[in-house]
């Protein structure tokens, strides 16, 4: 394998340990480390890390360390923007394209992101999140639509600890997650939306001050 | 990735200039690694890295084993309107409430006669970094295709007199006509496209 496709192995497989949280915002990256925790040698790592600092995942600190970088509330606002006009956009187009075997499946999702509820299971909740988030996009059937929330979500999944909230703002989001798929059932796309815009302000909220507080519970 | 970052952007940006330009007929209708790579005078490793990014982009797709251009879908073409109107409708109208000297700042490039950058421009005028980010990767992917011969004089002053139209309503503040501007101009840039591409297959067509 060439040098080029070694350095795109690490840069995935970064970006994967930065969306799941293994590496924690604020955290230094000590590059020999990373070397070892991905199996390579320290040239693909290094440039896999530059990829990520152009793309401010990592920021350079006062004494030049790597470190994850933190968003700040100005930049979750802003990711937010760009969040609802993009996932208003898939659920109004769900509404019409969801396929009986995707209701299916969010049924499935939403039975379990109860029963995680009452067990409260915070990490199976968080995940449940985000697969029922991810099977109403792919409903979406616009491709574009998909890889620009992809890529703006993988940033916000590694919040997601911060992202929590107490069991009554999880009681609100799992009610909501089930009233969303009754209403793409319907194919009822305008509540649907609504219901959505309702949905990721309430998100954005309890993140926001998840971030203030700064416990990742 | 370092050390190829400037030769890949350059295998990039000539092959995607390519794809857009000639469609299907790019190349000859193959990108095979080793021809892009003589024809760029380059190594295979950029050239590769190039088209695994144009297949991301949707412009390239990969059929049996080798990438060839894809052809543009109009339905393709509707959706990624769509999407543009929905983000740089917000962008302009976030960009007319920015404090009037900021703004200026942002508009001093703004070329009403270039296309893309334009359109880049307006967005971070926007100040919100993650959707000028979205809406520069959706004009990377943008089909806006040159018809064989290019637009005519009176399209291309149409386009034009759309840009002016967007950044007199940004500096007199008027977010709700800069957000319309921005949207009628979006709908001519998508009829054209559409009009290119059905001339590309009836070109296509002609020479089959």
């Amino acid at each position: 394998m060439s040098t080029d496709s070694f350095a795109e192995r690490a840069y995935q497989q970064l970006r994967a340990a930065l969306a799941d949280g293994r590496l924690a915002t604020g955290e230094p990256l000590p590059e020999g480390n990373l070397g070892a925790m991905l199996r390579m040698s320290r040239t693909p790592v290094r440039e896999a890390l530059l990829q990520l600092e152009l793309e401010g995942y990592v920021v350079r600190d006062e004494t030049a360390r790597l470190v994850v970088h933190r968003l700040t509330r100005a930049e979750v606002a802003d990711m937010f923007v760009v969040r609802d006009l993009l996932e208003a956009e898939a659920v109004r187009l769900a509404a019409t394209r969801i396929s009986d075997e995707e209701l299916a499946s969010l049924d499935r999702l939403v039975v379990a992101d109860q029963r995680a509820l009452r067990r409260r299971r915070f990490d199976e909740l968080a995940m449940l999140n985000d697969e029922i988030h991810t099977v109403i996009m792919v409903a979406s059937r616009n491709r574009t639509l998909c890889d620009l929330l992809r890529n703006l979500r993988s940033r916000i999944l590694g919040l997601n600890a911060f992202a929590i909230g107490t069991v009554d703002d999880q009681q609100v989001f799992v009610e909501e997650h089930a009233t969303l798929v009754e209403l793409l059932r319907d194919g009822d796309g305008q509540p649907a939306v609504a219901l959505l815009q309702d949905h990721l302000g309430r998100a954005r909220e309890v993140l926001l001050r998840g971030l203030e507080e700064g416990v990742a519970s | 990735m370092s050390a190829n970052v400037p030769l890949s952007d350059k295998a990039y940006e000539s092959i995607r200039a390519e794809v857009l330009a000639a469609g299907s007929a790019a190349f000859g209708g193959r990108l095979g690694e080793q021809q892009l790579a003589e024809h760029m005078h380059m190594s295979r490793t950029p050239v590769r890295s190039a088209l695994r990014r144009l297949a991301a982009a949707g412009l390239v797709e990969e059929r049996g084993g080798r990438y060839v251009p894809r052809r543009p879908r109009i339905r393709d073409i509707r959706e990624q309107y769509e999407l543009r109107v929905l983000l740089e409708g917000r962008a302009a109208e976030l960009a007319a409430v920015r404090p009037a000297d900021d703004l200026e700042r942002e508009l001093r490039q703004a070329d009403v006669h270039a296309g893309v950058e334009f359109h880049v421009t307006v967005a971070s005028a926007s100040g919100n970094a993650p959707l000028a980010r979205s809406i520069a990767t959706l004009n990377e992917r943008s089909f806006m295709l040159r018809r064989p011969g290019g637009c005519t004089d009176a399209e291309r002053e149409q386009l034009r007199a759309g840009h002016s139209a967007v950044l007199d309503a940004l500096r007199a503040g008027a977010s709700v006509v800069a957000a319309r501007a921005m949207a009628d101009h979006l709908a001519l840039g998508r009829d054209l496209s559409i009009a290119a591409v059905r001339a590309l297959r009836l070109n296509e067509g002609e020479r089959a």
